[in-house]
């Protein structure tokens, strides 16, 4: 009776949406020439020019070359229509070149080069509205490179506009916008929240000898027990962070990605049964090595400038942890207060980690072969445009 | 000096009034705008922690809780949280359609779990799970039209999971006033909240509350 239970259950919290990367986000490159001439390169995610244009004519599931080619112009006027480069006199013209297709994070984004010709003089500004008028979430990734210097922002629909110059940005900015790109890569990044709900599902609970799950007794050291796991976590990604930024190590998203999804699973699979070393503050700073990779592909395309990259990556840090703290602060609780029942350590804990087990299975399919084994993906598909 | 107290008072009453009708004057529906661009599961969180309506109602279930064998904390948390679950989706499948009102059944619950925890009322478990089902039901189903253009499946894990957490910050805050003096602390709150879901549902009846 237990397995059925376990079974039914873990069927009906078994997720509904297999995108475990929701975060929308393109990379624009400007650069200033020598003779101020200004050039630029427009990396957006065919899923997202999808919604917008359209791009999956034969509706299958997958955008060809074909496809992207056909619809051009459609992608480079809706593009261009949402980017403006403005001087002294008026609006500059951004003549697209020819479109290619590269991945970042595991996923494909039209390239899209152009060449900025102005009317006149004066200061250069930049104006990005890209997906904002559909998706608040949208971020703008840019990188201004003028020669040796280099200079990072991240627009957003309350920072679209900015000056087009590769000085310096303000130490409060800087720490500001990639504080919240942490953030939001966490709040978006449903994997790695995963990840640590399914660390955090045990997190009042022990297993003395590798039997059952037992009860921690006492507040505090459930608390101390799950600060460990979530600083193990934290310093792993940000000990791999800062080479796979800088592209000292470089480990390929088509490799990383599928590790992240099959992290979930064995951390996952553990809880049913014990496959990994007993301590989780141990489980998490190995698997957090992984998923520091997986943080690291959303920065490399950026090309981060060397100077103030601690600042920028202890920021970015700093705002992935909040996001697992705001997780933490609303499963902790739970978790203490159930501890002590014996249907929560016998039937939700396995459930729960059943379906986590189950979506990160799915995950890990997907990004291997491409294979999207989620019946219920129309079902909410259709409930949300209801 | 009587006439001196009587002008000195007068313009204190007036100020506190006119704080208070300022405090209770209604939010506009503008109030979950803000929950745009952080996702469905985060919306769903952030939906049930800022509408202070259901954060009483969970609260009131808590204190009312606290009083009953604490073997029935699991259940009711697990009952909630199921609840939650269903309701967001009974709430887009049909409340949205039909435009039923869920601000007297809102208020009623808050009225109820609010005098059961004033009165100290000790029950099975039964009653108990009862009320925590149709708390959440009512939680989860009043959210759903602040779900708009994100996924319901995400948003109401979200509103569940908050839910299950107010309610255990909730029980055990509740549970470490085990003293004389804390089960009266306790019951002071739930009769503040059976006051408060008397006064939404007048309100209600009256067409002036919104409930969600």
């Amino acid at each position: 009776m237990p397995r059925v239970l376990i079974l039914l259950l873990a069927l009906l919290t078994a997720g509904t949406e297999v995108d475990a990367h929701l975060a929308s986000d393109s990379y624009l490159r400007i650069e200033i020439g020598k003779t101020g001439a200004v050039s630029g390169q427009w990396d957006i995610a065919l899923r997202d020019l999808d919604v917008v244009v359209g791009l999956d004519v034969d509706q299958d599931g997958d955008i060809t070359w074909g496809e992207l080619r056909a619809k051009t112009r459609e992608v480079e006027a809706y593009a261009f229509s949402h980017l403006a480069v403005v001087d002294g006199v008026g609006s500059c013209r951004l003549t697209p070149t020819s479109i290619m297709v590269d991945h970042h994070a595991g996923a494909a984004y039209a390239v899209l080069p152009f060449s900025v010709a102005c009317p006149g003089g004066g200061r250069l500004r930049l104006r990005y509205r890209l997906l904002f008028d559909i998706d608040p979430s949208h971020r703008g990734l840019l990188t201004i490179t003028a020669g040796e210097q280099v200079r990072s922002e991240v627009l957003m629909p309350d920072h679209a506009e900015i000056p087009i110059d590769a000085g310096p940005i303000r130490l409060t900015d800087q720490v500001s916008q990639f504080l919240r790109f942490g953030f939001d890569h966490i709040l978006f990044g449903y994997d790695h929240l995963l990840f640590i709900a399914v660390l955090l599902v045990t997190a009042a609970l022990r297993r003395p000898g590798g039997a059952g799950w037992v009860p921690i007794e006492g507040l505090g050291r459930v608390l101390v027990e799950t600060i460990k796991t979530l600083s193990a976590f934290t310093l792993a990604h940000a000990i791999v962070l800062t080479p796979a930024v800088l592209g000292l190590v470089n480990a390929p998203a088509r490799f990383v990605e599928p590790a992240v999804a099959l992290t979930i699973m064995l951390a996952a699979l553990d809880n049913i049964h014990p496959i990994l070393p007993r301590l989780r503050w141990q489980v998490a700073f190995l698997f957090g090595l992984i998923h520091g990779l997986s943080f690291a592909s959303a920065l490399g395309p950026m090309r981060l400038p060397a100077l103030g990259m601690t600042l920028t990556l202890a920021s970015f840090n700093l705002g992935v942890e909040a996001g697992q703290i705001a997780l933490a602060l609303l499963l902790v609780p739970i978790v203490f207060v159930l501890r002590h029942d014996a249907a929560y350590r016998r039937i939700v804990t396995p459930a729960a980690s059943l379906s986590a087990a189950l979506l990160a299975g799915m995950w890990l399919l997907n990004r291997l072969f491409g294979l999207d084994l989620l019946p219920l993906q129309p079902l909410a598909v259709a409930v949300v445009s209801r | 000096m009587p006439g001196c107290e009587r002008v000195i008072r007068a313009p204190r009453l007036t100020a506190i009034v006119s704080s208070l009708a300022v405090c209770l004057n209604p939010a506009t529906a503008n109030a979950h705008t803000a929950l745009l661009g952080i996702g469905g599961f985060w919306s769903g969180v952030a939906h049930l922690l800022t509408s202070p309506d259901q954060l009483v109602l969970l609260l009131g279930l808590a204190i009312w809780t606290s009083f009953q064998n604490m073997r029935l904390d699991a259940r009711v948390i697990g009952t909630c949280f199921l609840a939650v679950l269903a309701g967001a989706w009974v709430g887009a499948g049909m409340i949205a359609r039909t435009g039923l009102s869920l601000a007297p059944a809102g208020a009623a619950l808050m009225l109820a779990v609010g005098l059961a925890g004033a009165m100290r009322l000790r029950v099975g478990a039964v009653p108990l799970i009862s009320l925590a089902l149709a708390a959440g039901l009512a939680c989860g189903a009043a959210s759903v039209d602040a779900a708009a253009d994100v996924s319901v499946a995400l948003f109401s894990l979200g509103g569940s999971v908050a839910a299950a957490s107010v309610l255990s910050y909730g029980l055990l805050a509740a549970r470490r006033l085990e003293s004389e003096w804390g089960g009266v602390a306790r019951r002071a709150g739930a009769s503040w909240i059976a006051a408060i879901g008397l006064m939404m549902l007048a309100f209600s009846v009256s067409g002036h509350a919104g409930w969600g």
